[in-house]
Parts: structure tokens; C-alpha cells; sequence
């Protein structure tokens, strides 16, 4: 499939970085004449990003790399980073009706997303986020 | 302070400004919170509501409303926030209501959340 649009960011590990987020993106997504799905993407995106800097930087410093991709059929966000490995056996979603006060972002991203995939090789953190148009 | 012990507060901070009332009508404090609630807001909010939640306790009021009506994003940390609010409130026998946003995209996370069905939701603007 043939590529719309595509764009790369690099922000320092801090939350109030994250507020780059929402230009890039919305540049991206016009680009590729994809703005339906900026609501989806953005929120998914942010919530991804957001554990990158509190879970695997833990207040170290860093950098997130956000690569997003917009082909004719589907949209790619991927996130890398150099900070501490994910374990998905040790996220606990959510229970109905138990409100949490952690462990609701990745639910989110989960469903706002076709595909979600975590891989850490070499040192090297990357979340991919997959949503078809 | 006011009189129902509510301190009149207009919090300077860039994405979620909070104003905070108090009304004799419903004996609740109400709180207004407006425009972008994300992990950069969530820690002054959650200060916020921890200063609300003692002056209610201790000016014997009997309920908080929650305005989010003008809140146009808000993810998991703000969540976090309103769940924290919450505790707080069950703990105390406080009442906790809060007006959905009018944003489509901040009532999406209530919804994928399913916070919609745990938190006291009511329809209704600012005035």
C-alpha cells in the first residue's frame, strides 16, 4: 500500500513534552488526508506515550522517538525508547465496576486501536499501534 | 473562605483551569474544571480535590458536584484523579456527582472505561 503521509518526533522523557504530541499528529494526519481519525489516535497515542515516561523512565531522563505512518488503507504510530522493558504478564486490566487508580491507559489504547504490539530487543523499547482507516 | 467553608480558588495552571463554589441551594461545593485534564494537570487537580473534599468535611456539607462539562480531554491520570475524589468522598459519606462533558472525545474514556456506570453522572452545563 502506498504511503500518505509520514512523520517523526522526538520529545525528552517529561510529560509536559507529551503536549507536542497533539500538533504533530494533527499535521501528520492532514497530510495523509486522515483527520477522521485523530480523536482515536490521539488519545491512544498520548496514553502510550504517558507510560513511556512514568513506567519505563521512571523520572530518568530520555527520549521518546514517535514515528507515525499513514498509508491508504491504515495508520502506524510506533513509540520507541530506551527506558525499563514492559512486562505484560504483570499488567492486572481493570475489573468491571472496581474503579482503579492505575492501569486503565493501556485498556484504553486497547480499544481505540486494531492492534497493539509491545517488543523490547536490545535495550530497545517499541510500542506499534495499528489502526485501520 | 465563604461561608460553607469552601475557599473561592482559581487555579493558574495552563490546560485545566478549576474554579471551585460553593452552593447554599444543595449544600454541595460545587467544582468547575475546564479544558485539558492529562497526567501534567492530574497532580494540581488531585491537590485540588483533596482541598475541596476537607473544607466540604469540614463545613458539614453533604455533597460535591463535579463540572466536567467544559472538559474537552481528559485520559487515565485525569481518571485516576476523579477515582481518588471518589475514595475520598465514599469515605466520608459525601455525596459525588459529576456533569458529563459535553466533548464527545473527553466522554469517550468515561464510556471505554466503563466509569460512566461507576461514577454519578448527570447532564447539565455551566451556567
Amino acid at each position: 500500500m502506498n504511503i500518505c503521509a509520514e512523520s517523526s518526533l522526538r520529545l525528552r522523557a517529561e510529560l509536559i513534552e507529551l503536549r507536542a504530541l497533539t500538533p504533530w499528529l494533527t499535521a501528520l494526519l492532514a497530510a495523509g488526508d486522515a483527520q477522521a481519525m485523530y480523536e482515536r489516535l490521539e488519545l491512544a497515542l498520548h496514553e502510550i506515550c504517558v507510560n513511556v515516561v512514568e513506567h519505563a523512565y521512571s523520572g530518568r531522563e530520555g527520549f521518546l522517538d514517535v514515528e507515525g505512518l499513514v498509508h491508504s488503507d491504515r495508520i502506524e504510530l510506533r513509540v520507541l525508547d530506551s527506558g525499563h522493558a514492559f512486562d505484560p504478564a504483570s499488567y492486572q486490566p481493570p475489573q468491571d465496576g472496581i474503579p482503579q487508580l492505575h492501569g486503565y491507559g493501556l485498556m484504553i489504547v486497547r480499544q481505540l486501536v486494531d492492534d497493539v504490539v509491545y517488543n523490547n530487543e536490545k535495550g530497545q523499547n517499541s510500542w506499534t499501534l495499528l489502526a485501520y482507516r | 473562605m465563604d461561608v460553607t467553608g469552601i475557599q473561592m480558588t482559581e487555579v493558574p495552571i495552563t490546560g485545566a483551569p478549576i474554579s471551585i463554589e460553593a452552593s447554599s441551594a444543595t449544600n454541595e461545593a460545587i467544582v468547575t474544571v475546564s479544558g485539558r485534564i492529562d497526567a501534567v494537570e492530574a497532580p494540581e487537580l488531585r491537590e485540588e480535590f483533596d482541598r475541596v473534599l476537607a473544607g466540604v468535611i469540614e463545613a458539614g456539607r453533604t455533597g460535591i458536584l463535579v463540572d466536567l462539562s467544559r472538559v474537552v480531554f481528559i485520559d487515565s491520570a485525569g481518571l485516576a484523579a476523579l477515582v481518588r475524589l471518589r475514595r475520598g468522598c465514599l469515605a466520608s459519606s459525601i455525596m459525588l456527582t459529576l456533569v458529563r462533558p459535553v466533548s464527545e472525545d473527553a466522554m469517550r474514556v468515561f464510556r471505554l472505561t466503563r466509569f460512566d456506570e461507576v461514577f454519578t453522572m448527570r447532564t447539565g452545563e455551566s451556567p
